[in-house]
């Protein structure tokens, strides 16, 4: 029945605009304030959901989308309008430039640079006193009009409603675009990424940029929500609430922010004692999540509730030889000289071979001959030291992982890197398509086009005897027949 | 001289980075973890130390002694709880809820001992000592004393002493050493005990000069894991040095541009370093193999 689910995400925002009607005003600014954070989740579940990375300062983008529209309505008298796009387009780009340094760093090291970046903006926002009026903020902030129409606290409270489906239709979107599945594939193994061609500062820099810009335009909405912008509204608890948001709700989950918006705003409105046990409830409740549902919310309700696509093996239809033989270039593959010591131990030393495409060549030696280390230095996961190694005509041995990959290179592991938390055809999917990920503003709105593709998949599946479903995890060794599909030169 | 007095509280606090950044590097190593709620272990250790001093009065050795000892359970505690369930699977949730733990314990804390900050009276912060026309308290000195004598002895203790050496061999080698029969989740354990234990010895040793509050904490804490980056977390030495340096570079600041410029000065050169050297001022990016 797939018109359940729809059916009853347009019943809930029926509801939710329903009410809006009949809400006073302060049931407003909590509707107001649970629609923005669910917005902050969505792009923060692009960051987290999908790419697993976990960032610790992202309230510093959704205060400068706040100061933004603050600063350009009030002192530059713009209209709320393009005030908002300007937040927009400012948090993303303070995004890409915080990723640089960011992205070269991952796990505890990205959370040290986001975190610092949040204090970096609150206190800067404290002290700037010229621009963002210091500790006491910004007052009398006008609110949005449209056509001479002042917006009132209904009308904001609809927006910032309109805004969070937008970024949930398009969270959606995302997640089954090609670029949806580099982003776990990065999160998965990174190493493995690199061989199939993908760029992983390219993929995560995208998430991070997607994830400013979702809270700064849930920043940009905060301003006109009281009027009012100050720092004390953007300290670091807050960056730890958005995480918990997604967390709680589910992680990479597309309504799970909307549930763990819910849960942060709404319960200690029903708590209601005083604020000092705020903090403490929810960092019982993080642990409490993360111990006993890490799915969150929705994933609970998806295991209980939902059916796993399953989709049973269908052999596909292509010709995979013919296939294969299309994509076929004959280009050599020729090392020579090739030289690499990992401190004192020299691993490798003018070796040099060549081998012919079409045809299968073996490289045999004892146990710590180097066999592995061939392979690596071959695909760019090592730098040699001496020597050079080239596909055809083309120089390899000095490029970067995933652009040997791109120029034809395909590799299996002594281990399977297989990409654990995406489905056998996901896999697949996105080792065919070899680093080529079309553009992000498309991933964005348009569904993937990718029939073709999964017709090539299965077949090569069928061809490699991989029976078992293609929409569950790979597990198991049977599966590892999989991996030999990556070596098909796909161009 | 407004310099050199800034050295000498640069030198003081730096070093009680340094300290806190070395229980990072402890758990980092062994585990590849590590305990976000640092911050609030140092408040545990002024806490207890003032409610067994102070508020219980017991005698300054007793009181310290005892507040150590539960900071040394407490670090068990989190590991056990908040570390050890999501380490299998090689997920990141121990950030979050290293994270959450600690946010648990600050309110705790800020329940039972209430939010008003109390000063903790100590022998070494009643009279100046003069050095070189400043006027010192010889708590100041004391503190990087200390902080690099725990230094040293952490790594004479790791080389010369058999349990020293087991926790090498399983920072070095976690299957290795399992095999030669090293408990390796008593060691991890262990060393989430060891690194609270560091975290309560800065607190007690800063709670004169900063007065003991609830979230005294946090923002240290924050900035010890910044100097445990630093440092390259996988380097003792290079954690205290990058510790005494960000001490030295922040009272540099302070003493120069005033305090509200320290947190968003000290916080961008953090960044600024990061995007030069990823692995750290002092850590090496591991040979991976695939």
């Amino acid at each position: 029945m797939s018109w359940a689910r729809p059916l009853a995400l347009a019943a809930l925002l029926g509801g939710v605009l329903a009410f809006s009607f009949v809400a006073n005003s302060y049931h407003l600014f909590v509707l107001t304030t649970v629609a923005l954070t669910a917005m902050v989740g969505a792009g923060l579940n692009v960051l987290l959901g999908l790419t697993g990375q976990v960032s610790l300062g992202h309230v510093g983008f959704y205060a400068i989308g706040a100061y933004a529209t603050a600063i350009l309505t009030t002192t530059y008298g713009m209209s709320f309008w393009p005030a908002l796009a300007a937040a927009a387009v400012l948090a993303g780009a303070i995004g890409v430039v915080l990723a640089l340094p960011a992205l070269r760093v991952s796990g505890p090291y990205l959370a040290m640079v986001t975190i610092a970046f949040g204090f970096i903006v609150e206190h800067g926002a404290t002290e700037w006193r010229g621009l963002t009026g210091g500790a006491n903020g910004i007052l009398n902030i006008p609110p949005p009009t449209l056509f001479g129409y002042e917006l009132g606290e209904r009308d904001v409270a609809q927006l910032a409603v309109g805004f969070a489906v937008l970024l949930f239709a398009l969270f959606r979107c995302l997640e089954r675009s090609p670029w949806g599945l580099a982003m776990r594939a990065v999160r998965d193994s990174e190493v493995a990424a690199g061989a199939i061609g993908l760029n992983s500062v390219a993929v995560r820099t995208a998430a991070f940029a997607l994830s400013a810009i979702a809270a700064g335009l849930a920043g940009a909405q905060f301003s006109p929500l009281t009027s009012f912008v100050s720092p004390s509204s953007f300290s670091f608890f807050q960056s730890v609430l958005f995480v918990l948001v997604v967390i709680v709700g589910g992680v990479g989950r597309v309504l799970g922010p909307l549930a763990g918006a819910a849960v942060v705003v709404l319960l200690p409105e029903f708590l209601a004692k005083s604020a000092e046990y705020r903090l403490l409830f929810f960092g019982i409740l993080l642990l409490a999540v993360l111990w006993l549902a890490p799915e969150g919310i929705v994933g609970a309700l998806a295991h209980r509730f939902g059916r796993p696509r399953q989709t049973a093996a269908s052999g596909g239809g292509v010709d995979v030889p013919a296939w294969l033989a299309e994509r076929a270039t004959g280009a050599a593959l020729a090392v020579e000289g090739l030289g690499i010591s990992f401190g004192g131990l020299r691993a490798l030393d003018e070796l040099a071979f060549a081998a012919r495409g079409g045809q299968v060549t073996s490289l045999i030696g004892p146990n710590g001959a180097g066999k592995t280390t061939v392979l690596n230095l071959v695909c760019g996961f090592y730098r040699p030291d001496q020597g050079s190694v080239r596909l055809g005509d083309r120089p390899i041995s000095r490029l970067p992982s995933h652009l040997v990959a791109r120029a034809g290179v395909a590799r299996t592991y002594q281990t399977s890197q297989l990409f654990a938390r995406m489905s056998v055809i996901d896999n697949l999917l996105i080792a065919l398509r070899r680093g080529r990920l079309g553009s992000l503003a498309a991933a964005l709105v348009l569904p993937p086009r990718d029939a073709e593709l999964r017709r090539v998949a299965e077949s090569l599946l069928a061809f490699v005897g991989s029976g078992g479903p293609r929409g569950g995890p790979p597990r198991g060794l049977a599966h590892w027949g999989k991996r030999q599909v990556d070596i098909a030169p796909a161009r | 001289m407004l310099l050199f007095s800034a050295f000498i509280s640069g030198l003081g606090l730096g070093s009680m980075y340094g300290l806190l950044a070395l229980g990072f590097y402890v758990t980092y190593s062994v585990s590849g973890t590590v305990n976000f709620s640092q911050g609030s272990s140092m408040m545990l250790g002024a806490v207890l130390c003032y409610t067994f001093t102070i508020t219980l009065g017991w005698g300054m050795a007793a009181g310290i002694g005892f507040a150590l000892v539960l900071c040394a359970l407490w670090g068990a505690v989190v590991e056990r709880l908040a570390v050890r369930p999501f380490v299998r699977g090689g997920s990141n949730a121990w950030l979050m809820s290293t994270v959450a733990i600690g946010i648990i314990l600050e309110n705790v804390a800020l329940f039972w001992y209430g939010n008003e900050p109390r000063g903790l009276p100590s022998a070494l912060v009643r009279d100046l000592v003069d050095i070189a026309g400043l006027g010192v308290y010889p708590l100041q000195l004391a503190i990087p004393v200390t902080g690099l004598a725990i230094a040293f002895a952490l790594q004479f203790l790791s080389r010369r002493t058999r349990h020293g050496k087991a926790f090498l061999a399983v920072v070095q080698n976690q299957d290795a050493a399992r095999l030669m029969g090293i408990n390796v989740s008593r060691a991890i354990t262990a060393s989430f005990a060891v690194s609270t234990v560091f975290a309560g010895i800065a607190g007690i040793l800063i709670a004169p000069l900063f007065n003991v509050s609830a979230d005294m904490g946090t923002l240290f804490g924050i900035k010890a894991f910044a100097v445990a980056i630093l440092g390259g977390i996988t380097s003792a030495w290079g954690v205290m040095v990058a510790g005494l340096v960000y001490g030295l570079v922040e009272a540099t600041v302070t003493a120069l541009l005033g305090s509200p410029y320290t947190q968003i000065v000290t916080f961008a050169l953090v960044i600024v370093a990061l995007a030069a050297m990823p692995n750290g001022l002092f850590g090496q990016a591991g040979v991976k193999k695939v």
